[in-house]
């Protein structure tokens, strides 16, 4: 059996863990999974994924099905557009359910409908049994009000509010104003509330997913990043999921040849980059390189990379080669991707009787590196041992060239970590193995992005040696820094990326010339422990 | 706000006509945009062998010249220079390699950024080593690898701090090394005058930056 500290427990087999995703089986209070929750870590989770929703579930912090069907109903527009005392309902919500604010009702008499969602009226159903309890509705008029919110008709909708305004002051329950009022709150409601049944619905489908994702992280993460390549922008996806990850301390690896798989996988236990997930990779390539290797009877766990370099290389698609190289999948081989790509280069060079002719020596003799198959080449064409020549005279001294710059092109062939994230960025949707920022000098900054988010926190203040991914300037609408701007920062290192990181105005006005994207910078700052975002007081250029 | 790295390079010919001289010497150094540190350890730099160097007919008159002077400036016989570029590799080889060099210093195509090649600088690029680049790329079927917008002559800004002036006596770059006080250890090595080049332009780059954060250029010429 395996066991978890919430008291889940699965058979487990030789191949792994028996698990059914059916949710009438699965436990509704596994803590593990509500914590998931209430951190905000819900990436992937239906329904609360995006960014609002991360936020959200950490403000609402539901325990229960019921708030969590309440948390995916204060979600919609309907509650965050409608304001009143200047803040969203869903605000509201928040802020009574933690005590912050008083649960208030217009009328006592709403009291038993709105007080499990803390007065606050969050779905359909709540708006009909208001209608019965302040105006009488019927059970036609109340069906009618229930299509005028569901199907957002405004001119049933403004004959419904004759007829329910008329009617409660018959039924003198509530005021006029008060009556007036409340149907407002309907109205502003109409516009994308949700029913009761679909929000629960939909908030155990978020339960069973988050359940999966607190319970078999690794398994997750492996199928989301396999179905992002459906998704609109595939690398952004990508890219979310893979930091998710990091932050959860899952390391996705990148593609690695020797694994061969096409998709993303779960290999070593580890959600693991597939050949085709590189960009510029598609299935003809990954096929054309299975029958190459085939055909050639390469084994390749035991095999170096002249044998890619001069037996598969030559005959697949010379950018999507490029691309393995670039992305790391033949990182196993203990070469500088520069030094790949270099060796290429040169290949890229050799006409097509070339290539063959170096093919079939380097199958004859698979300990030859590539270099000496080169030489070998120039040898043979110069001695003139065969009936016809290999290459033109007017070859030799090109070839001889190539090979000289073989190991010393004119620049020294290390894989500067700026150019590898900057490939892997382009090519994976996230440097995987490096940041930019590994290539300055980081010794003055005291914490890792994922140290900051897993509670680092230090009185002298935190220092950070980070990339800035994004910014967005925000110009401030109200209070004392009314017009003035301020900036939201996407900063990231080797760790993971911190997508809570705020300038105020006087630092951002002082600061932004810095803090665009791309840059390397030391942010030296605090942490605002009620939102946990970084707070910017200083910013440095980071040098090497 | 510039991303883009600064490709500082230089060719050495065996004429100083750009349009039909042959290279033989081409170094280059990268300057970080936003550091403007000069990455000497990310240099490049290759001697070229011209095409018909062990033929007579390619020593003339004019390439005699430039080779005794080639030889004056760096205190060696004339035999050595020659033996020094017949070493070299040919010129197609060296340019595919400079131009898989400078590829590694593109940045992402972005919004607002739809130049992504390093922006090429030195000193009389656009009169001389741009051309030859571009002969290169032509010769060669590859694309540009430098920027085809922005180019930073040093030669130019210079000209203009400098044109009111009695000093330097003239704009060559020999005479702006002593104008400066900067020490020589190489006149005329590719990489040697490509690293001078990029000092003297990271040292105007960081006045430059100096100036335009204290100047008030924003609606200073509005009637």
């Amino acid at each position: 059996m395996k066991k978890f500290s919430c008291g889940c427990e699965f058979h487990e087999t030789e191949k792994g863990v028996i698990f059914d995703p059916d949710i009438t089986k699965i436990s509704l209070d596994c803590s593990l999974t509500w914590d998931l929750i209430c951190s905000g870590n819900t990436k992937g989770v239906f329904q609360l994924e995006s960014q609002l929703g991360r936020s959200l579930s950490e403000q609402a912090k539901p325990n229960n099905m019921e708030e969590l069907s309440d948390l995916i109903a204060i979600m919609r527009p309907g509650c965050l557009e409608a304001m009143v005392k200047g803040k969203s309902l869903t605000m509201h919500y928040v802020d009574r359910k933690h005590y912050r604010d008083a649960v208030e009702y217009l009328h006592e008499s709403l009291e038993p409908i709105l007080e499990s969602t803390y007065g606050i009226l969050v779905y359909q159903e709540q708006a009909i049994l208001i209608a019965t309890e302040i105006a009488g509705f019927d059970l036609q008029e109340a069906d009618t009000l229930r299509k005028a919110i569901g199907k957002k008709q405004v001119d049933i909708m403004a004959k419904v509010k004759r007829s329910f305004l008329e009617k409660a002051e018959a039924k003198e329950i509530v005021t006029k104003e008060q009556a007036e009022e409340i149907f407002s709150w309907i109205e502003k409601s109409q516009r994308y509330s949700f029913n009761k049944s679909h929000s629960v619905s939909y908030a155990y489908n978020s339960y069973l997913t988050a359940y999966c994702k607190a319970h078999f992280p690794h398994e997750f993460f492996t199928a989301y990043l396999k179905n992002a390549v459906g998704k609109p922008d595939t690398f952004w996806e990508v890219n979310e999921l893979v930091n998710n990850a990091k932050i959860m301390g899952i390391q996705v690896m990148p593609p690695n040849i020797k694994n061969m798989n096409e998709e993303f996988s779960l290999i070593d236990k580890r959600p693991t980059y597939g050949i085709t997930n590189i960009k510029n990779v598609g299935s003809s390539v990954f096929r054309k390189m299975i029958i190459h290797i085939e055909d050639n009877e390469i084994d390749i766990n035991n095999c170096d990379w002249d044998c890619f370099l001069l037996l598969i290389a030559p005959f697949v698609n010379k950018r999507a080669f490029e691309s393995l190289i670039l992305a790391g999948a033949f990182d196993g081989f203990k070469i500088s991707r520069s030094k790949m790509q270099h060796h290429f280069n040169i290949v890229k060079e050799f006409t097509k009787r070339e290539l063959t002719w170096l093919k079939e020596f380097k199958e004859e003799n698979l300990d030859a590196t590539a270099e000496d198959a080169i030489g070998r080449m120039v040898e043979e064409s110069e001695t003139k041992t065969k009936n016809r020549p290999i290459f033109r005279k007017e070859r030799i001294p090109i070839i001889a060239d190539l090979l000289s710059t073989y190991d010393n092109p004119g620049y020294d062939l290390y894989d500067a970590p700026s150019w590898v994230s900057k490939v892997e960025e382009e090519l994976l949707g996230i440097s995987l193995t490096c940041n930019k920022v590994d290539e300055y000098d980081t010794s003055k900054s005291n914490c890792s992005c994922k140290e900051f988010v897993d509670g680092f926190n230090s009185k002298g203040g935190i220092v950070l040696a980070v990339k800035v991914d994004s910014v967005r300037e925000w110009t401030i609408k109200k209070g004392r820094s009314k017009g003035m701007t301020m900036g939201f920062v996407t900063a990231s290192d080797t760790s993971c990326s911190l997508d809570n990181i705020t300038a105020f105005s006087e630092e951002w006005e002082k600061y932004k010339q810095l803090l665009h994207e791309g840059n390397t910078v030391l942010m030296r700052g605090m942490k605002d422990n009620n939102r946990g975002s970084f707070l910017i007081k200083k910013v440095e250029q980071l040098t090497s | 706000m510039n991303n883009r790295w600064i490709m500082v390079f230089d060719w050495e010919t065996d004429s100083p006509n750009p349009n039909t001289c042959n290279p033989v010497e081409l170094a280059a150094v990268p300057v970080n945009p936003r550091t403007l540190e000069i990455k000497t350890d990310q240099s490049f730099r290759a001697t070229i062998r011209p095409d018909d160097i062990d033929s007579e007919e390619y020593f003339t008159k004019e390439r005699q010249g430039t080779i005794a002077w080639h030889a004056k400036q760096r205190g060696v016989k004339t035999e050595e220079i020659i033996a020094d570029w017949k070493k070299g590799q040919s010129e197609k080889v060296v340019w595919k390699n400079f131009c898989n060099y400078c590829a590694k210093y593109e940045v992402d195509k972005k919004q607002g950024q739809w130049y992504t090649e390093p922006i090429p600088s030195g000193y009389n690029i656009i009169g001389f080593d741009l051309v030859i680049a571009n002969r290169m790329a032509e010769k060669y079927k590859t694309k540009s690898p430098f920027s085809k917008v922005t180019k930073i002559d040093m030669m130019d800004i210079l000209f203009m701090w400098f044109e009111n002036l009695d000093e330097p006596s003239s704009m060559k770059l020999d005479a702006f090394r002593d104008f400066f006080g900067m020490e020589a250890t190489q006149a005329h090595e590719a990489l040697s005058d490509t690293i001078d080049e990029a000092e003297l332009l990271v040292k105007f780059m960081k006045f430059h930056r100096r100036q335009s954060t204290v100047g008030k250029f924003k609606g200073a010429f509005s009637s």
